[in-house]
């Protein structure tokens, strides 16, 4: 069994929650990924910030996987614009994020989740932080799962 | 019957109006909006039967569009398809006037579920 903060835990509800709905091809188990973030793999993110918690919810892999993505969401995956693609993602991710809010909304009823964005280039971690990531793989391709929270705040 | 779909996201909107279809509504007919500005806009140039808004959304998220709404005396049906779903939010999506809400991700049996308790077929 993986040991993972309680962030990470429900990142990964968030995602299991998608299976089989509204990304039916989601489907894959976690695997703890010990080599950090990947470095320039574009993907989005949603903050969940409160008064004693901050947390970063990210999706990133490569550029055709999640074309591939946001194909099986919409179901259609003719002539995909980039637009398109940055929007289903995001929204991905924005799901994924709220369903990992109401699962650690007890640790701080104050959170509240930011407008979710869609990042081409690589995501600074602010210091201070500690991340963790899980690779997920897919009949779609690799998916990178990433939680960033305050280093001080108990998982 | 005619249904306005409210959502920052393009892609959510093509799922939320797959769906309804999916739970029966393939009849209707759907406008799209991407915030609550946008909507207002559709809601003076269009009579619909029932708002589906998503909650964050920029410009105008979906509480300031129903409070809007509401103050205008538009009692059309108004339900949150949206990420959040904290018992907070439900509670203060309840006392705005909207008549359910809805948390992504959700099943075509959500919404049939929510608009048969609402009285919308």
């Amino acid at each position: 069994m993986i040991q993972m903060t309680r962030w990470s835990s429900a990142l990964l509800d968030g995602v299991r929650a998608l299976e089989g709905g509204i990304l039916p091809s989601l489907v894959g188990v976690p695997e703890l990924h010990a080599a950090g973030i990947p470095s320039n793999l574009p993907g989005a993110w949603v903050g969940l910030v409160g008064d004693r918690l901050s947390l970063q919810l990210g999706l990133v892999a490569e550029f055709v996987t999640l074309e591939l993505l946001t194909a099986n969401m919409i179901g259609r995956s003719d002539h995909l614009s980039d637009v398109e693609i940055t929007d289903a993602i995001a929204e991905v991710v924005n799901v994924i994020g709220g369903v990992a809010k109401r699962l650690v909304i007890e640790a701080d009823p104050s959170l509240r989740s930011g407008l979710p964005m869609f990042l081409f280039g690589r995501l600074r971690v602010p210091t201070g932080t500690a991340s963790e990531v899980f690779r997920l793989s897919t009949e779609l391709g690799e998916l990178h799962l990433v939680s960033i929270s305050d280093a001080g705040d108990e998982g | 019957m005619r249904v306005l779909v409210v959502d920052d996201s393009r892609a959510m909107r093509m799922i939320v109006i797959r769906q309804l279809r999916q739970a029966g509504f393939d009849d209707a007919e759907f406008l799209e909006a991407q915030d609550g500005i946008e909507a207002l806009h559709q809601l003076s140039d269009h009579e619909v039967d029932l708002v589906l808004s998503d909650w964050n959304m920029p410009e105008m998220n979906g509480l300031e569009f129903l409070r809007e709404l509401r103050s205008h005396d538009k009692e059309v049906p108004f339900g949150f398809v949206t990420s959040e779903g904290t018992p907070d939010m439900v509670r203060l999506a309840r006392e705005s006037g909207a008549s359910f809400l809805i948390s992504k991700p959700f099943t075509p049996a959500n919404f049939r579920d929510a608009l048969d308790a609402v009285g919308v077929q």
